[in-house]
């Protein structure tokens, strides 16, 4: 398979708050320096994409993206609670309503679609893209101090489904696959009848709970194998309350872990060349400049 | 507070960081120890090569192998798939020992993150 045929694409959908489209040229820069070959997709709405060209160097962004895909498109109302440490809530709106339409967007063969909130810091998913493989997602999660993911992270409701990640969504353009964001979307399209049947809280469109059910379904209603799960290998979540206190380098970043009993303590956490899902948002940006440059070390830009 | 107290609460917290690093390291690893090969999942442990061997060294040139996830994979050339394994493992114990041994000369927080 040539290299045009395999990428990694992202979404990325500003708001007032979070500038997403800054998160993904991270993102992209990490993908190009740690999975040497691979192509990248940056999907965006005509409103970001100006943005980007007036608040972005012109040759960073054309080094961390191969392909750029602009859509003029309304987003639904989605807000959603963020933390920034225990002490800090805020929240802003979540625009994730099209994840799905990846199938059809994406200009790759094998595609792996990436939140722009997580950095991919070695090779380890090179091989999906040698393989057979339909659609592969995390079905596992820890936290720095390799804490459980919380009960709503587990599971859909108490005694529901197993919860999947689609934090990383691999796919090829199977027919199996397809079949696969067809229910993604089935399932966002009745939204209120999936949340009574399957018991999880309405309020916010998550799209970790639409690949549950769609796994749960294509599973043949149990727990079986057709979603691969990266050999069970968990994805590694920095919460919301964590804070990041030093990036040492690009594929080595210190943070800060809370303790969730007692949220004022807390105990320092390294982690190096693991991929890694920064869900404190503004901890990013706060250090989004500082992880451009060390990723990009040794660029010409 | 006490001065005892204190530094048996700082050496707790050291012991706490030095317990979560050393967590991180074995993932490490053991993500590094995972091989893929035509098309099966296996873990380079000394269980896998130990086997592999056997089969090499009693002249068997390929084998049927259940892999991780249950499946039956087809090796042709058990000698190659051998040394995929032993690769796999030697890079994910070599990364084990160099990080290893980092953190357990570090005899306090700031040593064990290089900070």
């Amino acid at each position: 398979m040539s290299e045009e045929e395999r990428g990694v694409c992202m979404f990325a959908y500003n708001n007032e708050k979070m500038d997403y489209v800054q998160f993904a040229h991270a993102a992209a820069a990490y993908v190009k320096r740690n999975m040497p070959g691979m192509k990248t997709c940056l999907i965006t709405d005509d409103g970001t994409y100006a943005y980007l060209k007036d608040s972005l160097p012109a040759n960073l962004h054309n080094k961390c993206f191969d392909t750029v895909i602009t859509q003029d498109i309304d987003h639904p109302s989605n807000p959603r609670r963020h933390f920034d440490s225990p002490w800090t809530e805020f929240s802003t709106q979540f625009s994730n309503s099209n994840k799905h339409d990846i199938f059809e967007l994406t200009p790759f063969e094998k595609t792996m679609l990436i939140d722009t909130d997580y950095f991919i810091m070695n090779n380890d998913y090179a091989y999906l893209f040698d393989t057979d493989i339909s659609v592969g997602m995390h079905k596992y999660a820890r936290y720095l101090e390799g804490q459980p993911p919380y009960m709503n992270e587990q599971q859909l409701s108490d005694a529901g489904i197993h919860h999947w990640w689609s934090t990383v969504v691999y796919f090829d353009q199977s027919p199996e696959s397809k079949l696969f964001f067809d229910i993604w979307a089935h399932v966002k399209e009745n939204w209120d009848y999936y949340h009574l049947l399957y018991q999880f809280p309405p309020g916010l469109f998550r799209t970790d709970f639409c690949v549950s059910i769609a796994a749960h379904i294509l599973n043949g209603f149990n727990e079986n194998n057709f979603v691969h799960d990266f050999d069970g290998i968990p994805l590694i979540n920095m919460d919301q309350k964590d804070d990041i206190i030093e990036i040492k380098s690009a594929n080595d970043i210190i943070f800060l872990s809370h303790n969730r009993k007692e949220q004022w303590k807390n105990i320092l956490a390294r982690y190096q060349n693991t991929n890694l899902h920064l869900m404190n948002k503004l901890a990013i940006s706060r250090h989004i400049q500082d992880i451009i440059d060390n990723v990009t070390m040794g660029w010409e830009l | 507070m006490d001065e005892r107290l204190e530094k048996a609460l700082e050496f707790g917290n050291y012991r706490t960081t030095l317990a979560n690093q050393k967590r991180n390291v074995i993932s490490r690893m053991q993500n590094l120890q995972k091989v893929h090969y035509k098309g099966g999942s296996f873990n380079a442990n000394p269980t896998t090569i130990a086997f592999v061997q056997s089969l090499v060294s009693v002249k068997k040139k390929s084998s049927v192998i259940v892999d991780t996830k249950e499946n039956p994979i087809e090796i042709e050339d058990l000698e190659d798939f051998l040394d995929t394994l032993i690769s796999a493992y030697t890079e994910g114990v070599n990364e084990y020992k160099v990080q290893m041994d980092k953190i357990t000369k570090a005899r306090n927080i700031k040593k064990i993150m290089d900070w």
